[in-house]
């Protein structure tokens, strides 16, 4: 553990110079997405606890795919392993680190952006809504880690990965409704795992819901279970350098 | 190496193909001993770094087996980790780190802690005369500090056994000779394997020296045994106080020679034969400066090297 932690200080210190960008990608474009929403819609006819649920997913996608799976593929890069085998520190122990440290990072949005979604539902069931908070950042944490693993070539990825981040966002119910969506792209939507994160979160604040609460549960499950039986074969090699010297 | 010393690191019959095909090292057999320097030299592209890589468990080598203090390495590449120091070949850097960080890091990854952990590293930052640039970036550093940065966490992660990749390579001539000092006390007490291109580097160094070309081990032995070898010239620089008497004498010896800014460059068949000549010049025009290697350990090296090139 003591590694761990000391890799999680180590990461907030390397990402000192990347302080800008973190801002942009945590904080600016998750909001900027509300923002438009509420000018757009005027503050009558958006619910406000719908829509900062939706900006909580929408900062968790936004961090743990465009940042966070960029520095996982970072990290398999020949030069940075080479530079992490100078240390008495595992590939494991260095993955846990990167992931622990941007759970961290957000930990403070959503805790700010909690009391004020509370505020304005009339019941809450508080397990559920833990629990699918919860498991929403296991999902996106084993997403981009899978993401991150299985992207060899960074400059790609960089792209890549901004990409797959946007269309996360773009086709599921964070800022729009899904009730009012035609019957093909309702299908289209539930293929996303977001909007079954989005499900799990907002039934217990007492949204309509969009799918079966237990299908959203065993969809984001299978895909979590699979993402980690990938992840653990991934780490487990420490012969990653399979290139020519 | 002696049949009593305890082998610290034993690599038998390493074999490395890469997924293209590329034979990168073929049948290797190497051992380091305990508290010993060896050395690892050979052209670009000999095949060094990719044995050094399974070495450390970051490539898989397609055959052989490599035992490092008693662990092998082949079954469990991370048995060790921790207990070997490895100095990259190439500057490698985190840009947002200071050198002191850098260092501290790897100290604190070792378990290091309050007052021996600030002891070991200004202890390090002394050592490498890092003082003046320990709260300098990564980003900010010249690749021969990058190159220091990357010795002194390898010092810092410390253990029985280091291994370097071209050590001194960027770094100023003053500096590396500090460097081959510091190498020299360690060997007191850690064995260390170096991979280099410098050859007065290995031979100032090693007790050992490996000679690796297109992934094969050519020769191997102490510096002497290298140079002996072959059946090389010796080689020879010198002044005189006559430059003109000199010339006479060397031309009725029938002695190859060149004359260049008023010193001599004189090769002659063998050891003896240049003794006798040098008494010879020195009774009669008195020599006044003389440089000379007999038999020449670079010019062995090349010999090797390039008789078995490609």
């Amino acid at each position: 553990m003591d590694k761990i932690i000391t890799a999680i200080q180590m990461q907030f210190k390397t990402l000192r110079i990347y302080l800008l960008q973190l801002f942009l990608v945590v904080f600016v474009m998750p909001f900027s997405y509300a923002l438009v929403v509420l000018l757009s819609s005027g503050t009558q006819n958006v619910s406000v606890s719908y829509l900062l649920s939706g900006y909580i997913v929408s900062t968790l996608i936004s961090t743990f795919l465009a940042m966070l799976a960029l520095s996982i593929t970072n990290l398999r890069q020949k030069e940075v392993l080479e530079l992490y085998s100078t240390y008495a520190v595992t590939f494991p122990e260095v993955i846990v680190s990167v992931c622990l440290t941007y759970v961290l990072i957000v930990l403070p949005i959503i805790v700010a952006v909690l009391p004020f979604i509370l505020i304005h539902v009339s019941s809450v069931n508080y397990l559920m809504f833990f629990l699918a908070i919860i498991i929403s950042i296991l999902f996106l944490l084993c997403f981009s880690v899978y993401l991150g693993l299985s992207m060899k070539n960074l400059f790609i990825a960089n792209g890549l990965l901004q990409l797959i981040s946007w269309a996360f966002i773009l086709f599921s119910p964070i800022y729009y409704s899904f009730q009012s969506q035609s019957t093909v792209f309702k299908y289209v939507l539930l293929i996303n795992p977001t909007t079954h994160l989005l499900n799990i979160i907002r039934i217990p604040l007492g949204f309509a819901p969009t799918a079966s609460v237990w299908i959203s549960y065993m969809y984001v499950s299978l895909l979590i279970a699979l993402m980690l039986l990938y992840i653990s074969k991934r780490v487990r090699s420490t012969y990653i350098l399979e290139k020519i010297f | 190496m002696s049949g009593e010393m305890a082998q610290v690191l034993r690599v038998e019959n390493l074999t490395k193909i890469y997924p293209n095909g590329k034979k990168a090292n073929d049948g290797i057999n190497l051992a380091v001993g305990e508290k010993e320097i060896v050395g690892v030299i050979g052209p670009n592209g000999a095949g060094k770094t990719t044995m050094l890589r399974q070495i450390l468990g970051l490539l898989k080598p397609t055959d052989g087996k490599i035992t490092l203090l008693g662990k092998d390495i082949t079954k469990d590449p991370l048995a060790v980790k921790g207990e070997v120091g490895y100095e990259p070949q190439y500057p490698l850097y985190y840009p947002s780190l200071t050198i002191e960080e850098e260092i501290g890091f790897a100290l604190r990854f070792k378990g290091y802690k309050g007052e021996g952990y600030k002891k070991k590293l200004d202890a390090i930052i002394e050592l490498l005369n890092l003082g003046d640039v320990r709260k300098y970036f990564g980003y900010q550093l010249s690749p021969g500090l990058v190159k220091l940065s990357l010795l002194a966490v390898a010092l810092a992660q410390g253990g029985q056994f280091l291994i370097l990749d071209e050590p001194t390579s960027m770094v100023d001539i003053v500096t590396k000779m500090h460097i081959w000092e510091i190498f020299s006390e360690l060997s007191e007490e850690q064995s260390i394997l170096i991979a280099s291109h410098d050859m007065n580097e290995v031979k100032r160094l090693c007790d050992r020296i490996y000679i690796l070309v297109d992934g094969r081990i050519i020769a191997q032995g102490s510096p002497e045994e290298i140079s002996n070898m072959l059946k090389l010239p010796c080689t020879m620089r010198l002044t005189v106080s006559n430059i003109d008497c000199t010339e006479n004498l060397l031309e009725e010896r029938q002695v190859k020679y060149s004359l260049q800014n008023g010193v001599f460059n004189l090769s002659v068949d063998n050891l003896s034969s240049a003794m006798e000549l040098i008494g010879d010049i020195n009774s009669s025009f008195c020599i006044t400066y003389i440089e000379m290697e007999a038999p020449s350990f670079d010019e062995a090296v090349m010999r090797l090297i390039g008789d078995n090139h490609g």
